[in-house]
């Protein structure tokens, strides 16, 4: 049996695998050499591209997504975890509805409220920055639902209890005893925070009108000129862009790994 | 506690409603007052419009163009600042629009390619360039060109960036093998009409035993028959598909049954990777095809390439027009900026010889025919014929110009969705193909009637 | 006793003014208040825009609810983006969350390279959609594209499918690219829930004799309960706004770009909004009816869902 799980897990991470490793070949291609056949090895245009993709200020994009992705990690989080707090652990007056309005809140298509959004950040003066692209996710619906489902498995009531009958401040215990028990709850949600306003390409699109705070998913876009889609080098550039996510699932995990033991031994 | 809750919570909503519902008034008010007339720059003549002081905006997405055009504006106007962005051409309109609906940044000088120009002109946002500042005379401009730069009331609302008139690219050693002669005047006699062409095509399908046909595929066919055809099919909300495409689609399929045609779609890796392959012996091409095309796609096959007139007449591939934002604070100076980089002799030359961009303004063709007459960049690629020149002589001339509509990319895309299926259903008859292009067409524009 | 007298001293009674009662309320604030502030208004515009007909340029023309009458009445294209939509869901919801959770509880319980199996199926999920749409479309390609070439010297075919142009496949390729993409996802999801289901229930069960797929029915799934609730709700709400994968497996090579797939088979509701706002046309009030009505299609599929699975009383 185990080496049944094995095999299947095996095929299942080679079909994973593969459409990533193809992107990475075919960045090292020269652009219309990818339509000749079916690279499967790597080329030997990886310089070229990679002169492509730097000459163009890649840094400074680079840096302006990392700056958002930060950004909206730390804002995401706090709201997510406070507002799950709140609802997995207390019983209070208008409870239901606040989770209706988690809820439906979540369920808003993410695309509805577009130019109203601009709109208003342009009215708060704050239209053309990395503001607008960061402050769409301070309040992350999808994020608090997470935080609350999670919660309610994973703190114990009990421990909550035992803090409050030791005199222990409400924020006291929140931040002492709470935390540390949901750093993979955390540390997931990070990431996906991280993961999706890294990816983010149409509020960028709309919102920043001047190249240099140009995000990577835009930037990607523009690389090649006018008739020429320059795919190779567009390959190279989204190699790169996946390397920051990567180490920072690869660093996420670890704490996965730790909140597993610490589960093990509680209780 | 619970009602003091209730009561806060279903205030502060009611406040934030109202606060939006003011805000939303406001909108509307910020449009009203952007179509103020324009207040900061003086109305009194320009005496030396080199010295002009302003910082232009232009979203582009060709970034070499942009920062070399500059430089050489900037030698003669030294005080206009030009912006460039770069912005992709598939995501130009909805940048666009987004900026202007929520009143943000808005450039300038705006960019309208092929693809969605007469959608640019019907949002009505482009200067009129016959009226002041501009005064531009549409009789500077090469003939066919002038309704390609118009509005649906006859105005000109822009420039074009460059001439597209589009022939077919060819290989010559196929052409020698199987025809014996490589000569473009001969092959335009061979090929003066489309009945002409599908009889040779027959002939190169039996010749070569299939293994070369006349075109890669329905799409490449489609585009020079629909070029050709420029007369108006729209009239306000009214479209006549019938008399537009009833036509150039009995040729296609005619000749897709004639089996002259390929099965590759458009831009595909197989269609790009089949110009060195020698599959196919005719490209449409306009002149930045020979640079992004043919040369990109085939790097080994310099000399083997050669340009001709398409059957009947040439038509237009491509083609990006630039106007003036409406409402811009700038528009002496982003009018200095295009007529220097489009229109005038010292930037059109500088323009066709690094670029190979060849202007709409018919004087410099008078003025520097010795430009023309010289071997341009891809000449030797082409079996050492003068494209410039060849372009002008002989495609030009009898070339007409087609009016923009909005109606322009429904049509384009409705024939990108409908394609694929005749190419790979053989029983479909341009009949049918026509009335389900009617059907898609409504599918797609419900405010328009259709014929 | 000792307990009581705590409460009953000055510093106890300052501290029950500001205790349990008080505090979900702060908690919960700062999500609300920013909600408030920054995504509340243009929901609200854009309820209020769909009541208009503009086109983000001239001025604004109301009129009322003629948008959504004719979007639920008379446009066909809307109502097949609907079927569209939900089939694509039945074909990948059920089998990303089978297959996810099998993954999950079986890397879960390797004893080594579960970080490798972890790392390398979130790959799909972190890579950009982009380079995804290309890649597949790339690779059931017609004339050259690997999966025909593969199928046509294995001989399973005469002649290249052509994948992306038939009706039913077009859809099949779509799920199986949400699928790939999804798995890993749902991996993690599902194992960090398994991270706080405590050990030493799997002891006792053990010591008691149960085997593996006892441990896993009475056991994992039971206790992963609200985790599962969160991936059923969430993919759900996520299919039912399916736009990225349709949109870059048909858009294509520079240029032709099939607004939704062959004979409009894989037009999803939310490609049909964007194509109304910016691709085919630029009716911005009419599109807004389309969000709306997604919104109220959203609401009444995940309740529904979050109902059933979550039984009365909300978890």
């Amino acid at each position: 049996m185990k080496y049944v799980v094995w095999v299947i897990l095996a095929i299942i991470s080679l079909l994973s695998i593969f459409p990533f490793y193809m992107m990475i070949v075919m960045g090292t291609h020269y652009n219309e050499d990818l339509f000749k056949g079916i690279p499967l090895l790597p080329g030997d245009y990886f310089v070229e591209n990679l002169k492509t993709v730097l000459k163009a200020d890649f840094f400074r994009v680079y840096v302006n997504s990392l700056v958002v992705s930060i950004s909206s990690v730390i804002l995401a989080t706090i709201t997510s975890c406070t507002i799950g707090y709140s609802i997995a652990k207390f019983d209070f007056k208008g409870k239901q509805w606040l989770m209706i309005f988690v809820l439906v809140t979540m369920m808003v298509p993410t695309q509805v409220g577009l130019i109203g959004y601009i709109i208003e950040m342009r009215s708060l003066g704050i239209g053309n920055t990395l503001w607008p692209v960061i402050l769409t996710w301070a309040a992350f619906p999808f994020g608090a639902f997470f935080m609350i489902q999670f919660m309610r498995d994973s703190v114990p009531n009990e421990m909550i209890e035992s803090g409050r009958i030791d005199g222990c401040s409400e924020l006291g215990i929140f931040v002492r005893l709470v935390l540390p028990i949901i750093k993979p709850g955390l540390s997931t949600l990070a990431t996906l925070v991280f993961l999706w306003s890294w990816n983010n390409y149409l509020l960028p699109l709309v919102t920043i009108n001047k190249a240099e705070w140009y995000t990577l998913t835009i930037f990607i876009s523009n690389l090649g000129i006018v008739h020429r889609t320059d795919y190779a080098a567009r390959m190279m550039a989204l190699t790169m862009t996946t390397i920051p996510v990567l180490i920072l699932f690869l660093l996420g995990s670890k704490t996965f790994m730790k909140g597993l033991t610490a589960g093990a031994v509680k209780g | 506690m619970k009602k003091t809750f209730a009561f806060k919570s279903g205030a502060m909503l009611l406040s934030l409603s109202m606060l939006s519902m003011a805000l939303v008034g406001c909108g509307s008010n910020n449009n009203e007052k952007a179509t103020n007339p324009q207040g900061s720059t003086n109305n009194a003549v320009i005496d030396d419009p080199t010295q002009l002081n302003a910082t232009v905006k232009i979203w582009d997405w060709d970034e070499a163009f942009q920062q070399g055009m500059i430089a050489e504006f900037n030698k003669v106007y030294p005080n206009i600042k030009i912006e460039a962005t770069v912005v992709n051409t598939t995501d130009y309109l909805q940048k666009l629009q987004s900026g202007i609906a929520s009143g943000s940044d808005v450039p300038d000088i705006i960019l309208g390619e092929s693809a969605y120009r007469g959608r640019l002109f019907d949002l009505n946002i482009l200067d009129n360039l016959g009226n002041a500042p501009y005064n531009l005379d549409a009789s500077t401009i090469v003939e066919y060109v002038v309704p390609f730069v118009s509005d649906n009331n006859g105005n000109i609302v822009a420039v074009d960036q460059t001439l597209t008139p589009a022939g077919f690219a060819y290989r010559r050693d196929l052409a020698k093998q199987y025809w014996g002669t490589d000569d473009p005047a001969e092959l335009e006699q061979m090929l003066a009409t489309w009945d002409q062409f599908i009889e040779k095509g027959i002939e190169l399908k039996e010749k070569s035993n299939d293994s070369v046909l006349m075109l890669p595929g329905v799409g490449d066919a489609f585009i020079a028959l629909r070029g050709q055809n420029t007369d108006s099919y729209v009239n306000g909300s009214e479209v006549d598909l019938t008399s537009k495409l009833q036509q150039p689609l009995e040729r296609l399929f005619e000749m897709r049954d004639a089996g002259i045609l390929g099965k590759l779609e458009l831009w595909s890796p197989a269609w790009s990777s089949s110009m060195s392959k020698g599959e196919y012996m005719f490209y449409p091409m306009a002149p930045w095809g020979a640079k992004w095309h043919i040369s990109a796609n085939d790097p080994d096959g310099s000399g083997r390439w050669g340009l001709v007139k398409a059957p009947e007449r040439g038509f237009v591939r491509g083609g990006t027009a630039i106007g003036i934002y409406k409402d811009s604070k700038v528009k002496e100076a982003a009018w200095e900026f295009v007529k220097f980089a489009y229109l005038s002799d010292e930037g059109s030359l500088y323009n066709f010889q690094t670029f190979g961009n060849m202007t709409s303004s018919k004087a410099f063709y008078e003025n520097h025919a010795d430009a023309i007459e010289a071997p341009g960049p891809f000449d030797e690629f082409f079996g050492g014929q003068n494209l410039a020149k060849y372009f002008m002589d002989n495609i030009v001339p009898d070339m007409t110009g087609e009016p923009q509509s909005k109606y322009d990319s429904v049509l384009d895309a409705v024939f990108n969705t409908l394609y694929p299926l005749w190419t790979k259903d053989s029983s479909i008859t341009a009949d049918a193909a026509l009335e389900k292009f009617k059907e898609e067409f409504k599918n797609k524009a419900s405010d328009a009637t259709v014929k | 006793m000792l307990a009581e007298n705590k409460l009953n001293t000055p510093t106890a009674s300052r501290k029950r003014k500001w205790g349990p009662r008080m505090w979900p309320y702060l908690f919960a604030l700062p999500f609300v208040v920013t909600y408030a502030a920054f995504q509340l208004y243009p929901v609200l515009y854009s309820f209020i825009l769909s009541l208009y007909d503009w086109n983000g340029i001239s001025d604004r023309v109301f009129v009322g609810l003629d948008n959504y009458i004719q979007l639920w009445t008379k446009d066909k294209l809307f109502i097949k983006s609907i079927t569209n939509t939900l089939i694509m869901m039945l074909m990948f919801i059920p089998i990303t969350l089978i297959l996810g959770l099998a993954l999950a509880y079986w890397t879960f319980n390797l004893v080594r390279g579960k970080q490798f199996i972890q790392t390398i199926n979130i790959l799909p999920y972190i890579t950009t959609p982009v380079a995804i749409g290309f890649i597949f479309s790339y690779l059931f390609d017609w004339q050259t594209g690997l999966v025909n070439l593969l199928l046509v010297k294995l001989d399973f075919l005469q002649e290249g499918y052509y994948w992306l142009q038939e009706e039913w496949s077009s859809r099949a390729i779509i799920a199986l690219m949400v699928i790939w993409r999804n798995l890993g996802y749902f991996m993690i999801i599902f194992m960090a829930g398994m991270t706080t289901i405590p050990q030493d229930v799997y002891e006792a069960a053990k010591v008691d004799g149960a085997t593996g797929f006892t441990l896993f029915t009475k056991i994992t799934f039971p206790l992963l309960k609200n985790i599962s609730i969160f991936l059923v709700v969430t993919a759900i709400i996520g299919g039912l706004q399916l736009f990225d994968e349709p949109k870059l497996l048909y858009g294509g090579w520079s240029g032709s770009t099939q607004v939704g797939g062959p004979n409009n088979t894989a037009l999803t509701i939310i490609w049909k909004f964007v194509d109304e706002s910016f691709i085919s046309n630029t009716r911005l009030g009419y599109s807004s009816a389309i969000a709306y009505s997604l919104f109220v299609l959203i609401v009444v599929f995940s309740l529904i869902s979050f109902r059933a699975m979550a039984g009365k009383g909300g978890g």
